[in-house]
């Protein structure tokens, strides 16, 4: 059980490092919201996992999961918000 | 019958949240479950609880798919972020859905922003922006399975 425990947790930070690596290899601000939708999407959901799976199925874990669901739907809203916003302000450069 | 699914769903979220079942802590579960529920009405007008079993079966098909889909594009953009020589072709595309329910366009584009390499810019009337990593990524876009499975949600919700 704890060699699951250390690779899902291993594997979670694995994910959070490229996506730091990401942010600072990419050209831009799209490239970079790619880059670091993968620390939200995999990278939290393996730690989480981890911590549920160490944890047992008790209150607690339930509330992870709990966690875990409102991640995946808060995470993309904030992605889509910073890329709409430097659309709107690349456009509006373009027209003046 | 909407309204009592929506109350046991509330009242197993406030058990959750409450970590026991005493007398008092139920009472006080349910007083508030019927104040959110006479304040959110309007909110969740938009859905119905038609076909529930048959919905709830492409439901997990759906979840299925996109934590296959999220981990198949993480390991390809995890790919490019190590690669020496990340060739990045980002570009804009557009992609006109059949979908009409407002909420099933919300999932849409919220799948479509979860899975690494696309990433929706905005949504007007039937018309997503999509912001692609790199153009071969634009295949996935234009027949995705997400797309798929909402439709045939939506047509049982139609189908009355």
């Amino acid at each position: 059980m704890n060699i699951l425990i250390s690779a899902l947790l291993i594997s979670g930070l694995f994910f959070f490092i490229v996506g730091t690596i990401g942010i600072l290899r990419f050209p831009d601000i799209y490239t970079r919201a790619h880059s670091t939708a993968k620390c939200d999407t995999l990278g939290t959901v393996l730690i989480l996992l981890a911590l549920i799976i160490y944890n047992g199925i008790n209150f607690v874990s339930l509330k992870i999961l709990l966690i875990i669901i409102f991640i995946w739907i808060t995470s993309p809203t904030s992605t889509h918000l910073i890329a709409k916003a430097n659309y709107i302000q690349e456009n509006k450069d373009k027209k003046l | 019958m909407k309204k009592i699914i929506i109350l046991i769903l509330y009242y197993l979220l406030w058990i959750i949240f409450a970590e026991k079942l005493t007398i008092q802590s139920g009472i006080i579960g349910i007083l508030f479950v019927i104040l959110l529920i006479k304040y959110n009405n309007d909110l969740l007008s938009d859905y119905k609880f038609v076909k529930f079993g048959r919905k709830l079966k492409y439901y997990i098909l759906y979840i299925a798919v996109l934590v296959y889909e999220v981990i198949k594009a993480n390991i390809q953009v995890a790919v490019i972020v190590l690669s020496k020589n990340p060739n990045l072709s980002p570009c804009i595309v557009e992609h006109k859905t059949k979908l009409n329910n407002n909420f099933y366009k919300m999932i849409l584009a919220n799948s479509i922003t979860l899975t690494p390499g696309t990433l929706t810019i905005s949504v007007n009337d039937d018309v997503f922006k999509v912001h692609c990593l790199r153009k071969s990524f634009k295949e996935g876009v234009y027949n995705s399975r997400f797309e798929k499975i909402l439709f045939k949600i939506e047509e049982l919700n139609n189908a009355i």
